[in-house]
């Protein structure tokens, strides 16, 4: 338990009772700071910035303090199957302050990240016995717009969503596919859905960036 | 799902709560003056004493009930819109507007804004996509790419959708 004392986490916001949007059940969404990609449309193009700035609203919190954040929906999340989502940023980012809250707080709470996948695949090891759903937001399964859009490549993300399927039931995994004004189009999409069913994803959504 | 229909969810949640480890609760009519953002000081007391009461019963040995409760969470209030992404999607959207999909997930963010890809109607297509090769590690883009079963289209989402309940962001 002391290693967990020292882990902390770059808290932004908890946005709460949230009802079957980020996995099931009741979540309360848990923002934090980073992210390896720079996404023209990002619309929390804050937590790209380095967290050593002062300027930044957001905190460095402990694993209890994060508890003590979202812990008065206790009830709601028993009740209906719900619970945390670590969302950002890039969630996997903490990936070992999710694990080791996940561990510390075993009791009963769903645990569900929404990520990009675009991180070391280490990252996504340290969570995998703990998190229910993955909501991955894709971009684009096309190498070019990829890059174009986030400034990566997304190699690593293929790496990670086949690893990921042969790790977890399908049931667990949603995969999010956008449309990126002035990057893809509808034809774009199309084939990314096509090649994510090839690979065993059954969850699949469509949804457009906000310019 | 958003304010007063959030709000009914919840209350009807609580209630189930009650009724199943039978504890008095007595639904009384919302007096908050504020915008509704689905919660409030009063409904955050009652689920409070519900917790107090639980506690009691525990402390008691009795059991609590509390698991599965909230299953069909989506359909406990009427005007919210449920979509089944992993099941069957094309079928059930055909109620499109009814409150009649159960046991799914339904998105408040986007009420109303839920329809069937339709792969032969382009006329929202744009043309100033990137073009390049579509990554495909040993999966055929061209096979399957004409089926839409099972995939829905959410309009007007984006990443993370907006703060629209109580914001825990002060540090």
């Amino acid at each position: 338990m002391e290693e967990t004392k020292e882990l902390r986490y770059p808290f932004v916001n908890a946005m709460k009772l949230r009802m079957e949007m980020d996995g099931a059940g009741i979540t309360t969404l848990v923002g934090g700071m980073g992210c390896p990609l720079d996404c023209k449309w990002c619309i929390n193009s804050y937590v790209k910035k380095k967290m050593h700035d002062e300027q930044q609203n957001f905190e460095w919190i402990t694993i209890d303090e994060l508890y003590e954040k979202v812990k008065e929906h206790n009830l709601y999340f028993l009740a209906t199957g719900g619970g945390i989502t670590f969302g950002g940023g890039e969630s996997l980012l903490h990936a070992s302050f999710i694990a080791a809250f996940a561990r510390k707080y075993n009791n009963g709470w769903k645990y569900n990240i929404e990520t990009s996948l675009n991180v070391p695949k280490t990252m996504l090891e340290e969570v995998l016995p703990f998190i229910n759903e993955y909501i991955v937001d894709i971009k684009s399964m096309n190498p070019t717009i990829y890059q174009a859009y986030t400034g990566m490549n997304n190699e690593q993300v293929l790496e990670n969503l086949e690893y990921l399927l042969k790790r977890v039931s399908p049931d667990k995994i949603r995969v999010k596919v956008p449309f990126i004004p002035e990057f893809n189009n509808e034809s774009d999409q199309k084939e990314s859905v096509g090649i994510l069913k090839q690979m065993g994803i059954e969850r699949i959504e469509l949804f457009s960036y906000i310019k | 799902m958003r304010g007063k229909e959030k709000c009914k969810a919840l209350k009807k949640l609580r209630k189930q709560i009650a009724e199943e480890n039978v504890i008095a609760y007595a639904v009384s009519e919302c007096t908050f003056q504020g915008e509704c953002k689905g919660t409030c000081p009063k409904c955050e007391a009652e689920l409070r004493y519900l917790e107090r009461e639980l506690e009691v019963r525990r402390t008691m040995g009795k059991t609590v009930a509390l698991v599965g409760l909230g299953v069909g969470l989506s359909t406990m209030t009427t005007g919210c819109l449920a979509v089944d992404i992993a099941e069957n999607v094309v079928d059930r959207v055909s109620a499109f507007g009814a409150s009649i999909l159960d046991g799914t997930v339904a998105d408040p963010e986007l009420e109303g804004d839920v329809r069937v890809v339709d792969p032969d109607d382009d006329k929202n297509s744009t043309e100033d996509g990137i073009e390049g090769e579509v990554q495909n590690p040993g999966y055929s883009s061209e096979e399957d790419t004409s089926d839409w079963e099972g995939v829905i289209e959410l309009e007007g989402d984006v990443a993370v959708p907006e703060t629209d309940t109580e914001e825990d962001g002060e540090s």
